[in-house]
């Protein structure tokens, strides 16, 4: 039975769907108004309203006191896996970048595979390292940015940041080539848990080219950006790479 | 959103799902009857939930999100162990069996006798709705069905309750009309 209810200047039908949207609170205001008054009304549609109330009233009572057991959380399998992937490509990527041959691109796969299966899994969010490999200048800003947010909102908090750079990546540190060396050298005078690294093996390809790398003041080299970034990671280190940090400044 | 953020709003989110296992119980008993298999469905749910956790980015809508989660798990436990049911065309049970002996009850196992004579997919849409308080919509977007047959499976839901717990016969008349403006 639907009833018909004279709201003034038009009618408005109820049926037993606008009813049960009234008791679970899903029609508009001028709905419900108009329901409210048909229950004026009609004594017959305040009983059905009632009803409606009642069953979801039985609802209720019926599951209130359900209690699961307390079991421990279910183990669960971190996304490790992709990022483990990710960084394994950048390390693959950065291998054959550094010239190193095929030998050397199988070494620094297996060695970071090896190093990154025996890696715990925990991330240290006070302990970033932000790895950029290629010349692209936004890419410079996108990582000086970052790390100078991440420092400043971190101000007197036991934080670190480390910029590793191999390949392109390795202008953003060099004097008298980095767009950005008057930047890197105030943020380096500025915060004294910031540090940029430049990759040994970058450095090495470029004196095979003939260009002798002059670094800005304060950048560290000795080191590469492989065995670099798989120290980090066994340290518990968050591993970044330049192209995912855009969305999170 | 900084790192930091980024981490803390990670361990919130698993924070939240591990609160939420008594109310997702509550649903999946209402769902499918059973303790064990209520528990075995949260167990699930909440194994993916924090596996996935990654990929909520919205953390209001973490509710919703897991009851969905729990949805497939009940879909693929149905798949399992029910091949044959045609969920969309159960009938609340006419034999006069579970009608006579829900009177002798006290009201919550009665509650639950009749909600657990009810179709599947009424009961997807009754517990939604009453036990968690999901507007339709939400419940549309989580059993991924069109809001008017959450609408209809609701007053079919009800109207089958109310037949089957009411000391009076409750037969509720009307004929079902799509309705026009609901939240």
């Amino acid at each position: 039975m639907n009833t018909w209810i004279n709201t003034g200047n038009r009618h408005t039908e109820l049926n037993e769907l606008t009813l049960n949207a009234y008791v679970d609170g899903q029609l508009d205001p001028e709905l419900e108004r108009t329901v409210l008054s048909a229950m004026d009304q009609d004594p017959a549609i305040r009983e059905q309203v009632c009803q409606l109330r009642r069953a979801k009233d039985w609802m209720r009572t019926g599951f209130a006191d359900v209690q699961s057991e307390d079991r421990p959380l279910p183990a669960y399998r971190k996304h490790w896996s992709r990022l483990q992937t990710g960084i394994a490509a950048s390390l693959m990527a950065l291998a054959i970048g550094v010239g190193g041959g095929l030998l050397g691109y199988v070494c620094a796969e297996r060695e970071a595979a090896n190093h990154l299966a025996a890696y715990p899994g925990h991330e240290d969010p006070g302990k970033v390292l932000l790895h950029l490999s290629d010349a692209e200048p936004q890419h410079f800003q996108a990582v000086l940015d970052y790390a100078e947010h991440f420092l400043q909102e971190n101000q007197g908090r036991n934080v670190q940041v480390e910029v590793i750079a191999n390949a392109g990546g390795v202008n953003l540190m060099r004097a008298g080539v980095s767009p950005y060396e008057d930047r890197v050298r105030a943020l380096s005078k500025k915060y004294s848990n910031l540090q940029f690294v430049a990759c040994m093996n970058a450095l090495r390809n470029l004196r095979r080219e003939g260009i002798e790398p002059v670094l800005i003041d304060d950048v560290h080299s000795g080191t590469t950006a492989v065995d670099r970034v798989v120290k980090r990671l066994r340290e518990g280190w968050t591993y970044r790479k330049v192209d995912n940090l855009s969305g999170d400044i | 959103m900084s790192i930091l953020t980024r981490v803390c709003t990670t361990a919130s989110i698993r924070k939240n799902i591990a609160s939420s296992r008594s109310r997702l119980f509550r649903v999946a008993l209402a769902w499918c009857g059973d303790q064990m298999v209520a528990d075995d469905l949260v167990q699930e749910t909440m194994a993916l939930a924090l596996q996935k956790s990654h990929q909520l980015r919205e953390k209001e809508r973490l509710n919703a999100w897991l009851y969905s989660i729990l949805n497939n798990c009940w879909k693929q436990h149905l798949r399992r162990y029910r091949p044959h049911e045609n969920l969309d065309e159960q009938q609340p049970g006419e034999e006069p069996g579970p009608d006579y002996r829900v009177g002798q009850m006290e009201v919550v196992t009665r509650v639950r006798t009749a909600v657990a004579g009810l179709p599947v997919e009424q009961r997807r849409v009754l517990a939604l709705v009453d036990l968690e308080g999901f507007a339709y919509c939400e419940v549309a977007s989580i059993l991924e069905i069109p809001i008017g047959t959450v609408m209809s499976r609701l007053y079919r839901a009800r109207k089958a309750l109310i037949k089957l717990l009411d000391n009076q016969t409750g037969e509720m008349p009307g004929a079902a009309i799509p309705l026009q403006r609901v939240k």
